[in-house]
């Protein structure tokens, strides 16, 4: 025992138990990420045979309950991060960077609907040729919030904005094969992604600035990049209203725009200074799939450019997209977790030196 | 008009957990042992719900590791309040206890004898538990 153990209620010496008991309780932890285990997988199984009754031969029901509620939190959070620390960083990360970069697209949107109904197109027209627009706006206003307001306001707004933009790109897919074909879908799974990833971020935020008070660098951080974020989209929607053509194309996109080249050099030096950055990196493995579904979702890695007609993208293209996008954050964020292990073992040694 | 307030209200699990470890260092079973009978039983945190409310106080800078050692085979990670950890718990603890003694004080007012709503409440509520 320790000797400077304080006087806690009632708790227990180890006492044996049941094997099979043991072995059940490891087969729950397996259902947690690698990292996490890594981190509180030891601890988490002493607390749980310290807590079972004596005798107990089978974790009890309410046990097994939490154990797999707090494994699905865990996979569903693990993009960002393998422990509450990492998730904030990587929440900074993606919220600067997707609030800077998606900007361009959801001005274009937003511009090209308030074109439309600025010519009398009515509703119909905007989601005929902008349909994710009504998301773009909500995006807009949730970011005006974050740079103005508060996260938890902010957070809100984002998560009905990728909620709105899921539903629209439901409804395509739903009328895709007797309408326009699903080509619009497959093009719009990457903003879809990329709105779900900001409202996450901003809400793993919100739920840390709860508790304590944010970094006070990394909250201006946020801040600047959300009102910059939003400046695009309030300028094309004031130049529409005042009748001003947009400077920009209405279905311009920056990436397909871009020479291959200049997306393989882009991404390769944007990868490394962010594995590098300790803090930056966390940010990697969501923006690396968002940007994969974006890109693939418009290049003809898919068949899904410059074929005619366009609804030989089907349902199967649609899935393929997202398990790409899952797979790229997976195979990153496995990466990130590794560098972080070397690092914290690098900082070790170089402590014990 | 009062200032905002710098943080939301602690959550009950969280304050929970920082009251357990203003005593000391703990492991993870005896601050679920130490919340569940300062709450008189009310609030269970189970294993996979206490370490993620630890690790968020860990990144909220609240908490932080104190030392390890292992007991039987078993791996016991002693957690302990931070300076800032302290501050907040001791934030929320006079802020809970202003509106306990608020809220104690209108209800002495309703029992205040010669007042209207007095007279009119008391005879339905009866005396207060103290």
């Amino acid at each position: 025992m320790s000797t400077d153990r304080r006087d806690l209620p009632d708790v227990p010496e180890p006492h044996a138990v049941v094997p099979a008991l043991v072995r059940d309780y490891r087969r729950l932890l397996r259902l947690f990420p690698f990292a996490y285990r890594r981190a509180h997988g030891a601890e988490m199984l002493g607390h749980l045979l310290d807590a079972a009754a004596p005798g107990r031969s089978r974790p009890a029901r309410g046990e097994v309950v939490d154990l797999l509620r707090a494994a699905a939190r865990e996979w569903v959070l693990a993009p960002l991060g393998s422990t509450a620390e990492r998730r904030r960083w990587g929440a900074v990360g993606v919220l600067v960077v997707l609030s800077v970069v998606l900007g361009y697209p959801a001005a274009a949107s937003i511009g090209g609907a308030a074109g439309i109904l600025g010519r009398g197109g009515g509703l119909h027209g905007v989601l005929a040729f902008a349909p994710l627009a009504p998301g773009w706006a909500l995006w807009t206003v949730g970011l005006l919030t974050l740079a103005v307001g508060t996260v938890r306001g902010a957070a809100v707004v984002l998560g009905a904005a990728a909620g709105t933009s899921w539903v629209l790109l439901g409804g395509m897919a739903y009328l895709g094969p007797s309408g326009g074909g699903l080509f619009p879908v497959l093009s719009g799974l990457g903003w879809g992604l990329a709105l779900t990833a900001t409202a996450m971020a901003a809400g793993v935020l919100a739920g840390l600035q709860g508790l304590a008070q944010g970094r006070r660098r990394s909250e201006r951080a946020v801040r600047v990049a959300a009102a910059l974020g939003a400046l695009m989209p309030v300028v094309a929607v004031v130049r529409a209203a005042l009748g001003v053509p947009a400077w920009f194309p209405e279905y311009a996109s920056p990436v397909t725009d871009l020479s291959g080249g200049t997306v393989v050099v882009g991404t390769c030096l944007l990868v490394g200074g962010l594995l590098v950055a300790r803090r930056a990196r966390q940010a990697l493995p969501v923006l690396a799939g968002v940007g994969a579904a974006v890109v693939v979702g418009r290049t003809g890695l898919m068949g899904s450019r410059g074929l005619e007609p366009m609804d030989v993208v089907d349902v199967g293209n649609l899935w393929a997209l997202l398990a790409i996008a899952l797979v790229v954050t997976a195979v990153a964020r496995w990466v990130v977790n590794r560098v972080d292990e070397l690092s914290e073992v690098r900082s070790t040694v170089m402590l014990a030196g | 008009m009062a200032s905002k307030p710098a943080h939301r209200p602690l959550q009950e699990p969280a304050f929970l957990v920082l009251s357990a470890l203003a005593q000391g260092p703990a492991h993870g079973y005896g601050i679920s042992k130490d919340v569940e009978e300062s709450s008189g039983g009310r609030v269970t945190l189970r294993a996979g719900t206490l370490y993620g409310a630890i690790d968020r106080l860990v990144a909220a800078g609240l908490v932080e590791v104190d030392h390890e050692e292992v007991v039987d085979s078993r791996l016991r990670r002693y957690y302990r309040l931070t300076d800032d950890g302290g501050t907040r718990l001791a934030v929320e603890a006079r802020r809970a206890e202003a509106q306990a003694r608020q809220a104690l004080e209108r209800l002495a007012s309703r029992r205040a004898p010669g007042s209207r709503r007095g007279r009119a409440v008391t005879g339905g509520l009866g005396e207060v538990p103290a």
